[in-house]
C-alpha cells in the first residue's frame, strides 16, 4: 500500500512536474550505489529532498530515509505524520527538546545500524543558491561508526532559484549531480574534523565538473 | 489508413501539406539509412557517431512537429506555447539573472497563456501589442516595484529580450494557424507553418554541410568559427531554391517566395549568430542538453525564433492586408 502511494505520488505526479514544470534534470537511476549508503548534500531549497527521492530507484523509496529537524518538520502533529508518511523521514531533535534519552547522533546511528540509509545535509540548514557553508560533522561520525556504509557526495545546482528559502516555486532549471566516493578505510579512520573537511570537498568537487 | 480518413482527423494535413510530409520522412528515411550503412563499413568514427546522434533527434521532433501542429489548432497552440515556455525558462535559466527577478520572471510565465490564447482566438491588436507593449511597462513596474535597484537595468534587458526571443516569436506560429482562409490557396494555415519550419532548418543544414565540404573564409571568427562565406552562400542558394520549389504550400506568388527565401536565410543566420554570441559571453557551447547531438532547445531554434517573425510579417503584409 504505501510502496503502491509512494509510486504514484514520485512517479507519476511529482517527478512529471519537477521534469516538466520546474525544469529539475533527473540522474539516471544507475547513479545510485547498490547497498546501504549515507547521502550527503548541499541544501538551497525544499525541492532538494522531493529531487532526490524522486530520482531514486523506486524499489529503493522504503529504505532510504531523510533526516529531518524535528523542531522545524515535527511541529506539530499533521505535519510529522505527513513528513513521515510520504518522505519517510527519520527526526533528529537538535535543540534537545522533549527530555530525549539519546543524543542526536545516536538515534541516526541507530537507524543506521538497523540497515537504513540515509540522505543528510550537513549544511544544517538551506543556504544561497550554490554556496556551500561548512558542514556539521555528523555525517563523518556515522561513517566511522558504520564502517560498511558507502558515502555519496551529491552537489545540486539551481534548486535555490527555483524555489530559495521562503518562496514559491518558479520555473527555472535545476541539476542533481551524483557523484562516487573514493572514501576508503584510511580516509575513514582519520580524525572527525579531517573526514568532515574531506566530505566536503568531495561534494564540492562536483561544484566544478 | 488512408490521406482521406487521416484527413478527417486532421484540421491542418490539407493534400499538398501531406506529400511534403511524406517528402520529408522519405528523405529522412534515406539519410538514416546511410549513416547506418556507413557506421557499418567505416566502423562507428567520432562524426558518424555525432551525425546519428543527430539524426536520431530529427526523427523525435519531425513525429512530435508532426504529430501536433497539423491535428487540431487547439493542440497546436498548446503544444506550442509549451516549447515557449521551455525555450523561456532555459534562456533565462542560463543568463544570469538575480534572485530578486524571480517575481518578474513569474509575470513573464503566467504571461506565455495569455500570449497564446490571443493568437488562439484570432484576436490581433492584442496578440501584436502585448509582450512588447503592455509587458514592456508591466515587468519593468514588477521589477521596480521589488526595490532591489543594484543590477536592475541588467534584469530589464534581459526579461523582456528573453520574452521577446522565446513568447513572442513563437506565438506567431500559433498565430498562423488563426489567418483567415484564402480563396485558392490549397495547403492552408499548416502549409504556411510547414514551409518555414522546413526552410529554417534546411537552411541551418544547408549551411552546416557547405561550409564542412567548401568553408575556408570566416564571416564572424570573434562569434562563431564554423560560420564561413562558402557556408553561407551555399546555404543561400539552396535554401532559395528549396524555398521556391516548394511555393505551393503558401498564399503568395512565386517572385515573393523567392524574396522572402533570401531574407529568411539572413535572418535565420543572424538568429543562429545571436544565440552563438550569447554563448560565447557566457563562457558555455550550448544552451541545455534537452534535445541529444542537437543541445538545448535555444541551439535548436535559434534561427526560428528571428525568422518566425520575419515570415509572419512579410506574409501578412502580402497576402492578408
Amino acid at each position: 500500500m504505501r510502496i503502491f502511494a509512494r509510486f504514484v505520488l514520485y512517479r507519476l505526479i511529482l517527478r512529471p512536474f519537477l521534469s516538466l514544470i520546474i525544469g529539475v534534470k533527473f540522474p539516471k537511476a544507475s547513479a545510485f550505489p547498490e547497498g546501504q549508503f549515507i547521502l550527503v548534500s548541499n541544501h538551497n531549497s525544499h525541492l532538494d529532498t522531493v529531487s532526490l527521492l524522486c530520482s531514486l530507484p523506486v524499489k529503493r523509496l522504503g529504505d532510504v530515509h531523510p533526516a529531518a529537524a524535528a523542531d522545524y518538520f515535527a511541529r506539530n502533529k499533521v505535519m510529522a505524520t505527513l513528513c513521515e508518511f510520504f518522505l519517510n523521514t527519520v527526526f533528529v531533535r537538535r535543540k534537545g527538546e522533549g527530555g530525549q534519552v539519546l543524543k542526536p547522533l545516536d538515534e541516526l546511528d541507530m537507524h543506521v545500524k538497523s540497515g537504513k540509509s540515509l540522505i543528510l545535509f550537513p549544511e544544517g540548514t538551506r543556504g544561497l543558491p550554490e554556496q556551500i557553508v561548512d558542514f556539521k560533522c555528523g555525517a563523518a561520525v556515522l561513517l566511522q561508526r558504520n564502517p560498511h556504509v558507502k558515502l555519496v557526495p551529491v552537489f545540486m545546482i539551481g534548486m535555490g532559484k527555483a524555489m530559495p528559502k521562503g518562496g514559491l516555486p518558479i520555473p527555472s532549471e535545476c541539476e542533481i549531480r551524483i557523484g562516487t566516493s573514493s572514501i576508503d578505510d584510511s580516509v575513514r579512520s582519520r580524525p572527525v574534523m579531517e573526514l568532515t573537511a574531506f566530505i566536503q570537498d568531495e561534494v564540492l568537487r562536483l561544484k566544478e565538473v | 489508413m488512408n490521406l482521406e480518413t487521416l484527413q478527417s482527423y486532421a484540421e491542418y494535413l490539407t493534400t499538398p501539406v501531406a506529400q511534403v510530409m511524406g517528402g520529408i520522412f522519405a528523405v529522412l528515411i534515406v539519410v538514416t539509412a546511410a549513416f547506418y550503412l556507413a557506421r557499418a563499413i567505416k566502423g562507428p568514427t567520432k562524426l558518424i557517431k555525432e551525425l546519428i546522434e543527430r539524426t536520431l533527434s530529427w526523427w523525435m521532433i519531425l513525429t512530435g512537429f508532426t504529430v501536433t501542429i497539423f491535428f487540431s489548432k487547439m493542440f497546436a497552440t498548446i503544444a506550442l506555447a509549451f516549447l515557449a515556455f521551455v525555450a523561456f525558462r532555459e534562456l533565462t535559466s542560463r543568463l544570469n539573472l538575480r534572485m530578486s527577478d524571480r517575481r518578474t520572471l513569474l509575470w513573464c510565465y503566467l504571461a506565455i497563456p495569455f500570449q497564446f490564447f490571443a493568437a488562439y482566438i484570432e484576436w490581433y491588436g492584442m496578440f501584436i501589442i502585448f509582450i512588447p507593449v503592455i509587458m514592456f511597462v508591466g515587468l519593468a513596474m514588477r521589477s521596480v516595484a521589488h526595490g532591489d535597484v543594484k543590477g536592475i537595468t541588467a534584469s530589464l534587458g534581459i526579461i523582456h529580450w528573453s520574452a521577446m526571443l522565446t513568447i513572442f516569436s513563437l506565438s506567431h506560429l500559433a498565430y498562423m494557424l488563426s489567418l483567415p482562409e484564402k480563396a485558392g490557396y490549397a495547403a492552408g494555415n499548416g502549409g504556411m507553418i510547414l514551409w518555414l519550419v522546413l526552410i529554417t532548418e534546411c537552411n541551418d543544414i544547408f549551411q552546416f554541410t557547405w561550409g564542412k565540404l567548401f568553408g575556408k573564409h570566416k564571416i564572424l571568427p570573434s562569434v562563431s568559427p564554423n560560420k564561413t562565406v562558402e557556408g553561407f552562400v551555399g546555404g543561400l542558394i539552396s535554401t532559395v531554391a528549396l524555398g521556391y520549389s516548394l511555393s505551393f504550400l503558401l498564399p503568395i506568388d512565386s517572385t515573393k517566395t523567392m524574396i522572402l527565401s533570401i531574407l529568411l536565410a539572413f535572418s535565420g543566420f543572424m538568429g543562429d549568430v545571436t544565440i552563438s554570441a550569447i554563448k560565447r559571453d557566457l563562457g558555455i557551447k550550448d544552451m541545455g542538453s534537452t534535445i541529444p547531438g542537437h543541445g538545448g532547445i535555444m541551439d535548436r531554434i535559434d534561427s526560428l525564433a528571428f525568422n518566425a517573425l520575419i515570415c509572419f510579417h512579410l506574409i501578412r503584409y502580402w497576402s492578408y492586408l
